[in-house]
């Protein structure tokens, strides 16, 4: 379950690069996954152990100008994704990063 | 947001399909970088160049390149020599390519890594360590390296490799000498839990250095050798390549380096295109002669098309070069290597209808 107020960071075996838009990414021993478009990789971007979901959202809903609610059900959903690949891992509890 | 939502791949191997993106958008993506010709062995099958030792690129050097590559896109680089263990600075270099976020491989023989060698490795984001094993019998090995002992030093290599939890392949090229040899080395690979990787294809630089001709397996040897492969491992007829497939990525999604700057478009096809020395990464990759082999397709190889052995024939333009002075005719080894798949796989194939 991808808690609302977690923090997040990159797991450290994973390497990445921006493909023509893409960010592909690898990580030693599981193999290489890819992230298909701006919205994921700019969110894989701000997954730096610095900001908790919420301000994620309110980055991603900045820079895109889509509507929070909406933003928010797809980055968890997204995060989710990450997490079961094991690509993040939760380095803090707490809206209080913010 | 519903179509702007975070998007994951959800093909089965994403691989394939971002290779063949970085083919058609010209990013070179896979980095084979040589970053030296020394070596404590002397491998008879050994291509590499041992002239001009002293002008290797420097660490400053090399950090620049990096970052040149990882702007232009490159994601994959392994480092490969002669052995880079012999250079003084690898830790530096192997750390600074672990923080430009390289998915980084190192190929080396093994014999120089010894406790705080395999310390360091364990602390960078390997995504392999190959190593060069050739026989379980340590004569036979050390017959293929020239140095009395060299199969001893690699095996401590490897065990302190494992020590270490490091990511293991062990890397047999097969010839006439160590043929015997590729089921106990790849039963040894499986015991400790290493990958492994074979090849009877020892790549000719040119006419001089032939190690195919003169020590690689014979024809019937390859036959015997994939005719078992194929009917332990099973599969299918391979299909032919269409006129319009393009041959390979070499100078399109791969490119190699080697210690003194020279760029390539891949260790196998050694025309110098430019040296990082004199012009900068992108605009040697840029070049005409770059250009030239992007756009080269499978119909280029005009003598090829109406071959008996076109759909196992594993086409090379590098070693078309080097052993006919063209890119696209048809090599001699590539042709024994093709026929001798193709009766192997035949003659699997009629076994299995029987």
């Amino acid at each position: 379950m991808t808690g609302v107020c977690e923090v997040y960071q990159r797991a450290e075996r994973a390497v990445s690069r921006v493909v023509d838009g893409e960010t592909v990414i690898v990580q030693p021993g599981q193999g290489m996954v890819s992230i298909t478009n701006e919205v994921g990789s700019y969110v894989w971007d701000l997954l730096d152990g610095n900001r908790a979901v919420p301000r994620i959202v309110d980055d991603v809903c900045d820079a895109f100008d889509v509507e929070r609610p909406r933003a928010q059900e797809d980055i968890l959903a997204f995060i989710g994704e990450l997490r079961t690949h094991q690509l993040i891992v939760p380095c803090a509890t707490g809206c209080s990063h913010d | 947001m519903i179509d702007r939502a975070p998007e994951w791949s959800h093909d089965e191997d994403p691989y394939q399909r971002v290779l063949r993106k970085t083919y058609e958008r010209r990013i070179p993506f896979t980095v084979h970088w040589e970053l030296t010709y020394r070596c404590d062995w002397s491998c008879r099958h050994c291509y590499a160049d041992r002239n001009g030792l002293a002008n290797e690129l420097t660490l400053d050097e090399i950090t620049d390149v990096m970052n040149q590559l990882a702007a232009a896109g490159s994601l994959f680089l392994t480092f490969t020599g002669g052995d880079p263990l012999m250079r003084k600075d690898i830790r530096e270099i192997l750390s600074e390519a672990n923080g430009r976020q390289f998915a980084l491989r190192l190929m080396t023989n093994g014999a120089r890594i010894d406790e705080a060698m395999a310390n360091h490795l364990a602390t960078l984001n390997l995504l392999g360590i190959d190593i060069s094993l050739y026989a379980m019998t340590p004569e036979i090995h050390d017959a293929i390296t020239g140095v009395s002992g060299s199969h001893a030093a690699v095996l401590r290599g490897l065990a302190l490799c494992r020590e270490h939890g490091l990511p293991l392949t062990i890397k047999c090229p097969l010839m006439q000498l160590n043929l015997k040899e590729y089921r106990p080395v790849a039963d040894f690979a499986a015991q400790i839990g290493a990958g492994f990787v074979f090849d009877y294809l020892l790549i000719p630089t040119d006419a001089d250095h032939h190690p195919m001709r003169e020590i690689g397996l014979t024809d019937e040897q390859m036959y015997e050798f994939l005719r078992d492969k194929v009917s332990v491992e099973g599969g299918g007829r391979p299909e032919p390549p269409a006129p319009d497939d393009p041959v390979c990525g070499a100078g399109s999604n791969a490119v190699a380096v080697n210690p003194y700057g020279d760029v390539y478009p891949c260790l196998g096809y050694r025309e110098k295109v430019g040296n990082i020395r004199e012009q900068r990464f992108a605009d040697i990759w840029s070049s005409p002669h770059l250009d030239q082999l992007h756009a080269a397709r499978y119909r280029d190889y005009v003598n090829c098309q109406e071959c008996a052995y076109i759909s196992c024939c594993s086409r090379c333009p590098g070693i078309s070069r080097a052993e006919c002075g063209r890119p696209f005719d048809a090599a001699p080894t590539v042709c024994r290597v093709a026929a001798a798949t193709k009766r192997a796989v035949d003659e699997c194939l009629l076994r299995a209808v029987i």
